[in-house]
């Protein structure tokens, strides 16, 4: 039988291989990135997450491991409020019913073993490490140290979590030591600072490591042990392991006999990023390469900010790692895997590394995803794509992508679906704010090419550089049984006062665009993401510009985990921002301001930007209410909040039109 | 190492009067710790300590007992250079500079009490100001 035309493109990544006693059909490893927060408060895997797990499974990965469970009964090492648990055989009828998902869609099922440490006991009032450093994140709990007894006892959980999963069915188990959990402090000079055999030398503070690996293979002595391991921490700075050091203890493990080693970036308290879209793709790689130097013979497994199969199968070709880990990447698109196979990587959603799903965590949310809205809905009848029960042919209004998610969606159901929007291109105001992105643009413009290849894939007929007008629309109406309005939101320039010069004032989509040019000298009114994007954007090609911002803080509607990086880059970039402040003049020379306290402010300008307030394009809405049977509206257009908000909007719509 | 007693508790005075917006919800009692990165080694490194009390923030020095011990909620460590720099308040916005160094882990920040003692000492403002939500509903 002949390979799928992707598999001949791709060779090494999907090439079957032995690893140890299994075989393993492909080199591409579904790790276990995130907790999901779906299941109950006290450990067990509910419905929601079986039917996830059942998606996971079928992603083709040869191996896949199983989101981490904490192995003490106190909860210590429970990291999240829905985090499973594996300390009792009272929870293993879910795990068996996983591992054999896994097995039938025939992978390699691997549970993690995941205990938070210092990032740990979410429930309790204290986590534990090795020794008593204080937090730097607020929302972590204050240290308490393990004593010697208390050391023995974690490992002994470990071992018995570890002989639960290969009793449930898995054929191993991860162990992780990233991100600044247990196994981390305990190898990191940053937390550990004990005087006793635990701590000191690099040798002393992987003896924990050491030890557990040995309990751990002593109770599943015939089954895999991976083990996670920082290649960096990137927290040197402060007293963290150099990178010399995180090598130093990848050999200790090697040491210790573990069957593989996955390499990983970072602590959550680093002052980096690690795989935000501001980190090129493949920025990371040469980690995993100096690991398969440092331990040609252990088989070593990456995938940080590494989103591309054809950027894993060269690394493998080139020896710098054997597995390509992926996990983010596969909760934006779970057919990821079979559509490289196919030779369909143009029908790739990819992850656009907007962190919404742990941005959801440290807000203790579910993780969902900007990309693929049924993630975590699997069991929802209401995210399902299923035949329509009738047949439609709908109008939609507006390509961007709200009315292009809700198109492709309506289409693969069995509607007729035809697309109006009145500029020369899919994709709406996003094709703008993607090209004024500071971080890797490709990803945001990504979405983007994704929406024109479906398009042409699933032949919808998209009628571009027509306006929709109520007139237009009234004359086609009689041949469409539902329309969606999804045109998106404006600036409501009415918000601002009358500028005294015609011009000098605009709108941040027309800027974005490229229907106007830019002045030299600009303020942005409004601070949240599509004014600071401009800003940027603007500042970095040489304009001057100043943020002017009516609440007390900038970046109030950015995703939590981004924040902080357009917070940097205003102050990189050397971007002056006025809070608590309003536009009450636009003159000739530049703008008066007053703040919160009443006081004014003149800053020199020869155009503004106008980002903000923001307001749907609803007039359509009225217009059609009485013209046609169905009459939706969806995205930005109902409220304007953002990409995630219009996919999701759009994605829903369409599974019930 | 430059022991940070040797700079004027004036100086780090006028700091906290000319910094009153950002302390202004944080209740009499409250501490915030200051060390060099250099030193804080307890018995011999020195704490800074900026305290509220009913009059304001108060500027003191005391020895540093290490992490186990300290009575503080915050402690910010910071190395020599960044400590002179916000002694002297070359800066009107001394802790704009604070908050930009913190992110760039220049100044390292030490969250020694619990998140809901800080929310209930009224740090939740201060804690903002220097670019760090209390985050999580539940945490």
């Amino acid at each position: 039988m002949n390979n799928p035309p992707g598999v001949a493109k791709l060779p090494r990544l999907f090439e079957a291989v032995q690893w140890g006693r299994f075989p393993v059909k492909n080199r591409i490893k579904y790790g276990a990135c995130c907790v999901s927060n779906y299941n109950t408060r006290d450990g067990f895997i509910t419905e929601r997450e079986v039917a996830r797990t059942r998606v996971i499974a079928a992603t083709g990965c040869g191996i896949i491991t199983n989101q981490g469970a904490y192995p003490d009964p106190r909860g210590e090492g429970k990291a999240y409020f829905r985090q499973i648990a594996l300390f009792d055989d009272k929870f293993l009828p879910q795990f068996e019913r996983i591992a054999g998902f896994i097995h039938e869609a025939g992978g390699i099922a691997i549970q993690q073993i995941l205990h938070a440490g210092r990032y740990g006991g979410i429930d309790l009032g204290y986590c534990v490490q090795p020794s008593v450093v204080p937090q730097t994140l607020p929302h972590f709990r204050p240290p308490r140290e393990l004593t010697r007894e208390q050391i023995r006892q974690v490992i002994r959980e470990h071992a018995e979590a570890a002989k639960r999963a290969i009793k449930a069915g898995f054929d191993g188990v991860e162990l992780t030591s990233f991100m600044g959990y247990l196994l981390a402090s305990f190898n990191s000079r940053f937390t550990n600072r004990r005087t006793d055999e635990y701590g000191g030398s690099v040798e002393n503070r992987g003896r924990f490591m050491c030890e557990m690996i040995d309990a751990i293979k002593q109770a599943t002595p015939d089954h895999a042990l991976v083990v996670r391991l920082n290649g960096t921490e990137l927290m040197d700075q402060w007293g963290g392991n150099n990178e010399d050091e995180c090598f130093e203890l990848m050999r200790q493990a090697g040491r210790c006999g573990v069957d593989m080693i996955s390499v990983t970036v970072g602590w959550q308290e680093a002052p980096e990023s690690s795989i935000g879209r501001d980190i090129p793709p493949g920025h990371w790689n040469y980690l995993a390469a100096r690991a398969k130097k440092l331990l040609p013979n252990v088989p070593i497994a990456f995938g940080v900010r590494l989103p591309d199969p054809i950027m894993a199968n060269r690394c493998i070709a080139d020896g710098e790692f054997d597995f390509w880990e992926v996990c983010r990447p596969l909760l934006a698109d779970p057919d990821l895997v079979h559509k490289a196979a196919q030779g369909r990587l143009d029908e790739v959603k990819r992850c656009v590394g907007s962190l919404n799903c742990l941005s959801r965590l440290f807000r203790d949310l579910p993780y969902t995803c900007t990309m693929n809205p049924a993630l975590g809905h699997e069991v929802e009848p209401e995210y399902q794509v299923t035949p329509a029960a009738i047949r439609k042919t709908i109008m939609i209004v507006g390509a961007g992508p709200a009315g292009m998610e809700c198109a492709i969606t309506a289409k693969r159901r069995g509607h007729d679906v035809v697309v109006f929007d009145r500029s020369d291109r899919i994709g709406g105001s996003l094709v703008g704010y993607a090209a004024h992105d500071l971080a890797h643009k490709d990803d945001l413009a990504s979405v983007v090419s994704y929406y024109e290849v479906m398009a042409k894939k699933l032949a919808i007929e998209v009628r571009l550089n027509t306006e929709v007008s109520p007139k237009l629309m009234r004359s086609l109406l009689h041949q469409f049984d539902a329309a969606v309005v999804a045109t998106g939101a404006r600036t409501d320039l009415a918000a601002l006062p009358a500028p005294e010069t015609p011009d000098v004032l605009v709108t941040a989509q027309d800027i974005a665009l490229g229907r106007v040019a830019p002045g030299q000298r600009i303020v942005v009114v409004g601070g949240g993401k599509i004014g600071l994007t401009l800003a940027e954007s603007l500042k970095n090609s040489g304009h001057e510009v100043a943020v002017v911002e009516s609440e007390k803080r900038i970046a109030g509607d950015v995703m939590p985990s981004w924040k902080w990086r357009h917070m940097a880059w205003i102050e990189e970039l050397d971007i002056p921002t006025f809070t608590k402040s309003r536009v009450v003049r636009i003159g000739v020379d530049g703008v008066t301001l007053l703040n919160g306290e009443g006081e004014e402010r003149q800053v020199p300008a020869d155009m503004v930007i106008a980002a903000a307030p923001s307001r749907g394009n609803q007039e359509l809405v009225a217009e059609l209410e009485w013209s046609i049977d169905e009459l939706h509206i969806c995205g930005d257009c109902a409220v304007p909040r953002g990409l995630t908000q219009a996919i999701h909007d759009g994605y829903r719509l369409g599974c019930r039109l | 190492m430059q022991q940070i007693d040797r700079l004027d508790l004036d100086g780090w005075q006028l700091l906290l009067d000319r910094s009153a917006e950002v302390f202004h919800d944080i209740k009499p009692g409250a501490r915030v710790g200051v060390v060099s990165k250099d030193d804080f080694e307890p018995p011999t490194a020195t704490m800074l300590v900026w305290e509220a009390t009913e009059q304001g923030m108060r500027a003191s020095y005391e020895p540093f007992p290490g992490f186990e011990r300290v009575a503080i909620d915050l402690l910010l460590i910071a190395d020599d250079p960044t400590i002179v720099r916000m002694h002297n308040s070359a800066t009107s916005a001394p802790f704009a500079e604070i908050r930009s160094k913190l992110r760039r882990r220049d100044i390292l920040l030490y969250v020694v009490k619990p998140r809901d003692a800080l929310i209930e000492a009224g740090y939740e403002n201060f804690l903002d100001s220097l670019g760090l939500a209390v985050l999580g509903a539940c945490r």
